[in-house]
């Protein structure tokens, strides 16, 4: 027969080391004579090794991937250092992540490139424009069905913009991507697209081109 | 800080990726969002490297991490889509090739129950039993009491010494497919 519960509690916190030295001692010595006891510290004991031998520490075969990812998140945090404290204030990651790919340059690239990384080609765009952009895209892509549009307006800049996510689908290793279309009403009018991926900490940009070029 | 300093922390984070991904596999249950959550959780790390108190261990912290993160990724509700099965496929490699057939069918028993557990109580399970980790390291790391831990940590333990007590395979996974 099994242990009560409580007894069941205080075997595992034994096991796992939670006792002090004196409860453990005295715990020992009122089990002396239950085997059941014995037993389920034994049992308890065989699990802790079980699951460590089941649970390696893994390497990945994208290790290069995530050293580079390291390494570039270091590199941006020397840069940021340098910048005025302003801008990495106005700049919350999140709305880093996109934005600082969407607005500005009209740029192709395929890369799996952090649009952090970008940002400092696009210093020049306005920060706010940039902010209230990244978070309409995060939140179109988030929220809207596609085909409905999302639009912004930045009364400080007089800068508009318009997101519509086109469509959404599956990578052949599983990650949920959405294509959509972006315009924005600044000092010219501009218009892409862009398909961005869903990652833990929020969308990532993909790929990107300008109208005319698809 | 000092780049000194930062190259520091560098090696270190390097170091601890295998552990990392260990939880972040048993977390996600897919090695594609196993190697997402550990690079976000570095690109997360290292972002806020001027917030992290100096004197916790750097493990600790970005075990902290991912779990938000893995928390904040979860609510994606794209990700309920998924399939189990599909999922629980991910983790059958092999370390080194020194377990013998018997103990590899025990292990990728194992396995297969932890994947099967509550999230919660696999994130605790793995803290605890297989990182070697307090329960008050947990509770920190999980942002829950200690009490939680500990329930959640016999939940998962009676789970998997009811399917183990007998060491047949074929008993686990007779009752997997009742779950």
């Amino acid at each position: 027969m099994e242990p009560n519960e409580a007894l069941r509690l205080k075997l595992m916190r034994l096991v796992d080391g939670e006792l002090s030295a004196g409860e453990a001692a005295a715990l020992a010595l009122s089990c002396r004579d239950d085997p059941a006891a014995g037993a389920l510290i034994a049992s308890l004991q065989a699990e802790r090794a079980l699951l460590r031998a089941a649970f390696p520490p893994s390497e990945a075969p994208t290790t290069g991937r995530t050293l580079a990812a390291i390494d570039a998140a270091f590199a941006a945090r020397r840069r940021r250092r340098r910048l005025p404290r302003s801008w990495s204030a106005a700049m919350p990651l999140a709305a880093s992540l996109l934005t600082a790919a969407l607005v500005g340059t009209w740029a192709v690239w395929f890369a799996e490139e952090r649009a952090e990384a970008a940002a400092e080609r696009l210093l020049a765009a306005q920060a706010s424009d940039r902010a209230l952009a990244a978070a309409t895209v995060a939140r179109a892509l988030d929220t809207q069905v596609s085909g409905s549009t999302v639009t912004w307006r930045n009364p400080d800049s007089g800068s508009a913009g318009s997101v519509k996510p086109l469509r959404t689908f599956r990578t052949a290793d599983g990650r949920w991507c959405r294509e959509f279309e972006q315009r924005l009403e600044a000092a010219a009018d501009q218009q892409g697209r862009g398909i961005a991926c869903r990652g833990p900490s929020g969308w990532w940009l993909k790929l990107e081109r300008p109208a005319g070029e698809a | 800080m000092s780049p000194a300093r930062d190259e520091l922390i560098r090696q270190q984070m390097v170091a601890l990726l295998p552990q990392l991904r260990r939880f972040a596999l048993v977390l996600t249950r897919s090695a594609a969002d196993a190697d997402d959550l550990v690079q976000a959780t570095c690109e997360r790390a290292i972002a806020r490297l001027d917030s992290w108190v100096n004197g916790t261990a750097l493990d600790r912290w970005l075990f902290k991490i991912a779990h938000n993160l893995h928390l904040n990724q979860r609510r994606d509700a794209a990700n309920r889509l998924r399939l189990l099965e599909e999922r629980g496929e991910e983790l059958t490699a092999l370390p080194d090739g020194a377990e013998d057939a018997e103990n590899w069918t025990m292990l990728q028993e194992v396995r297969r129950l932890v994947l099967l557990l509550p999230e919660e109580q696999r994130g605790a399970l793995m803290l605890v039993a297989v990182e070697g980790l307090s329960y008050r390291e947990a509770a920190d790391i999980l942002e829950v009491p200690i009490g939680t831990v500990t329930s959640r940590l016999a939940r998962a333990r009676d789970a998997l010494r009811a399917v183990l007590a007998t060491g047949r395979a074929s008993t686990g996974r007779a009752a997997l497919e009742e779950i």
